[in-house]
């Protein structure tokens, strides 16, 4: 029987605005029960009837022969003696010796044993057969072609999230194994069924992880205590702490409370190298470095807000480097903002705490490193480029050409100080040598290029990488012996170079500041003077202020001018972009400098001069304009080096 | 017997020789320069070692044997001359060579 509920409504009145109005409940059908139809049933009395669903037991017994096991030793002092002598007695021995000695056989046999053995001793003395030559030799691994092989491969057990392998710690005492932590940073990606359980995993046994460690939110970062290796640190999505003990379980058996955790995901953990070792550091991009003591984790020890000196901007911390070498306290910070961060925790005051940042990346700085063999240098991963910074300079002494896609991160090689591994979004795993300045391996690493790697951690005898992937795979390489053996020199030429850029970005740095002085000064004295007399004094004054011998390239001494300009251009580029754009229009010249207020005077000037500047040049090398201009495409920051060369070579052809 | 003491003192005055040793292929002792039990230790284990290579040798290929063990250790050198069976010139023809296994201990010193 079909129940049917009419509706209707006016067509006039369809799309009209809807009235709600309460209306009470109002039965449109009941079904009662049929009186008439119960006389024809009758009632069942009823039994109460248990049943038990147990499994069908029944009880054997039987009786084996007992064996009975005993212990029994036995002590072999001599033997060997034919059975009519009693060992114990020495004077038969000796008549059995003598007797043994008596029989011709016996010389005759000893003869000619000890001739060979003699020889052979003779041998022994006069030459050594097991001398081992070259011992000292080095197998030359400069011709071992740079190879990285993948050893293994773990695949994420819950394949179908695609979790991202965020970080990855190797184990500090067993080789062969290693901690992941496993969640999805991307925003707003996490789903409530996501696995939360992070794994370590065995090398040797690539197909089933060792154990399971179950935080209450994804881990985020991981590492391993350096004292207690049984000690593993979580940093989670949801901003706690969590510590484990593998052999206590795989709940964590302490965690920071809530309330005094971070407000974001613990970007990295690390623990500090602290006499008890029971010290912990904690970045997240909540924008505070927090410092934990694991016995007492009810609130952290120490907190330290992360802000921007120049602006006082408050930034997000994304990657930390925690560098024994440099002190206890002294650490880095990469930011979401694109800046680094060189903080000391036992400053006195906060404005001590964190140094005036290091400008240069554009996007989250996701991997900083201070190299372990230099402790001056450090590189920073983060948008498209890596960056080879020096303390004393806020600006990147070297930077790689811009990748086509995102760097994830980046590490040291623990064993040559010259290579620096990276890992980018489109799967690729390379490899940069800071001699050559270039990549010298570049690898595709997961199976199509928009799976992404997201975490790179080398094990500290710089012989196997782990790489983690987008889809929570985690590969394993090893590299070739090239890659992970220090040769003779390399200490000293990589601290050569390093250097050599450093001197090169602090040349640059102080020709900018006295330009930049020099055209404040120029203004000054230009009141209200005509254009012509502001540029003579400036332009003669670039020319004379050149110290001599910048010592950037080897044996400039003097320079003459137009290397001079060639090292000037690149500081005045974004001002002589402008003249480009300005010098179609004569407007400039002929406006009325005392209308002008100070600022736009200032500006005015170094249009000027820079014109100034290129006319000069353009007139005294005619000749010279292609290698000129091969030095100016030369010029950008890594190729400052060539753009001097080019310029030098112009000077010399004329 | 003189000439047995003989043989056994020449060599083991020579340079480097820490002791030299006689057994018979029962591991009794028929001759040493060193102390008893470390004999004694010796005769178990070489004899053993002896019986072991020999039949390795003869396993592999029964045309040949055993004539030489010489073991480079880190500390010195064993030199166990078991002797065996070769085409003997005519006046020892019949004899069996292997009834007993001499063992010198040395120290190479080049």
């Amino acid at each position: 029987m079909d129940i049917i509920f009419p509706y209707s409504r006016k067509r006039k009145e369809f799309g009209k605005h809807c009235t709600f109005t309460v209306q009470g409940p109002e039965t449109v059908w009941e079904d009662r029960p049929n009186q008439s139809r119960k006389q024809k049933y009758d009632v069942l009395k009823m039994i109460p009837v248990a049943v038990q669903a147990v499994p069908q037991k029944s009880e054997h017994d039987c009786n084996t022969e007992i064996v009975v096991p005993s212990q029994r030793g036995m002590m072999h002092l001599e033997g060997g003696w034919p059975k009519d002598i009693d060992p114990t007695q020495p004077d038969s021995l000796n008549m059995f010796r003598k007797k043994v000695e008596r029989d011709e056989n016996f010389l005759l046999q000893l003869i000619s044993r000890a001739n060979s053995s003699t020889s052979v001793v003779n041998q022994n003395l006069s030459l050594d057969i097991y001398q081992t030559y070259f011992s000292d030799y080095q197998a030359d691994v400069k011709e071992d072609a740079p190879k990285a092989t993948i050893q293994a491969v773990f695949r994420d057990p819950f394949p179908h999230q695609r979790r991202w392998a965020k970080n990855i710690a190797w184990h500090p005492e067993i080789k062969t194994r290693l901690a992941a932590a496993y969640s999805i940073l991307k925003f707003q990606s996490t789903s409530a069924d996501l696995p939360i359980a992070s794994h370590v995993w065995d090398i040797n046994n690539p197909n089933n992880r060792l154990y399971d460690l179950h935080p209450t939110s994804p881990l985020c970062s991981i590492q391993y205590n350096f004292k207690d290796s049984n000690i593993i640190a979580g940093g989670c999505y949801n901003g706690v702490l969590q510590l484990w003990d593998p052999r206590k379980g795989t709940q964590p058996y302490d965690k920071t409370p809530l309330e005094v955790s971070h407000h974001d995901p613990i970007y990295k953990v690390q623990w500090l190298q602290s006499k008890t070792g029971t010290e912990c550091a904690t970045v997240s991009s909540d924008g505070t470095v927090k410092w934990w003591d694991i016995r007492h984790f009810d609130k952290p020890i120490e907190q330290m807000d992360l802000l921007n000196k120049l602006d006082m901007s408050k930034l997000n911390g994304t990657s930390m480097d925690y560098d024994p070498a440099q002190g206890p306290s002294k650490f880095m910070i990469g930011t979401e903002q694109g800046l680094v961060l060189s903080c000391n925790r036992k400053a006195k005051t906060s404005a001590e705490k964190v140094t005036p940042p290091f400008f240069g990346h554009i996007g989250p700085v996701y991997s900083v490193q201070r190299n372990p063999f230099h402790s001056r240098f450090f590189m920073s991963v983060g948008d498209w480029t890596v960056k080879l910074w020096i303390d004393d300079l806020r600006s990147p002494m070297i930077s790689t050409p811009s990748d086509s896609v995102y760097l994830s991160a980046g590490q040291w090689s623990p064993t040559k100080p010259s290579l620096l591994f990276t890992a980018k979004e489109n799967g690729y795993f390379d490899i940069y040598d800071v001699i050559t300045q270039k990549f010298i391996l570049s690898q595709q690493v997961t199976e199509t290029p928009n799976i992404g790697l997201s975490a790179l951690e080398v094990q500290n005898t710089g012989k196997l990488i782990a790489t983690g992937g987008k889809n929570g795979s985690i590969y394993i390489h090893e590299l070739s012996d090239s890659l992970c053996q220090i040769t003779d020199t390399e200490k000293t030429d990589v601290l050569n170079v390093l250097e050599r850029e450093a001197k090169r970005e602090k040349n640059v740095d102080a020709r900018k500041k006295e330009q930049q002085l020099k055209e404040r000064q120029a203004a000054k004295l230009e009141g209200g003077g005509g254009g012509g007399d502001a540029r003579t004094p400036s332009a003669a004054g670039n020319r004379t202020s050149t110290p001599g011998g910048f010592g950037v390239s080897e044996g400039l001494g003097t320079m003459g001018s137009q290397t001079q300009q060639a090292l000037e251009r690149p500081k005045t580029k974004a001002s002589r972009k402008v003249v480009e754009e300005e010098e179609d229009e004569d407007a400039i010249d002929e406006i009325d400098e005392g209308e002008l207020g100070d600022v736009e005077k200032e500006f005015m000037e170094k249009v000027k001069v820079d014109e100034d500047e290129e006319d000069e040049e353009e007139q005294a090398q005619e000749g010279g304009e292609g290698e000129e201009e091969g030095g100016e495409e030369g010029e950008e920051e890594e190729g400052g080096e060539e753009g001097e060369e080019g310029g030098e070579e112009g000077e010399e052809e004329q | 017997m003189s000439e047995v003491e003989d043989l056994i003192k020449k060599i083991a005055n020579q340079r480097g020789v820490t002791g030299c040793m006689v057994f018979n292929n029962q591991g009794i002792i028929i001759r040493t320069t060193l102390e008893q039990s470390l004999t004694i230790h010796y005769a178990a284990l070489i004899t053993q070692l002896c019986n072991h290579t020999k039949n390795t040798v003869k396993k592999l290929d029964d045309g040949d044997d055993l004539t030489f063990i010489r073991l480079r250790t880190t500390k010195n050198e064993i030199l166990v001359a078991p002797g065996f069976s070769r085409i003997f010139s005519s006046h020892l023809s019949s004899l069996s060579d292997r009834d007993y296994i001499l063992v010198v201990i040395q120290v190479p010193v080049v």
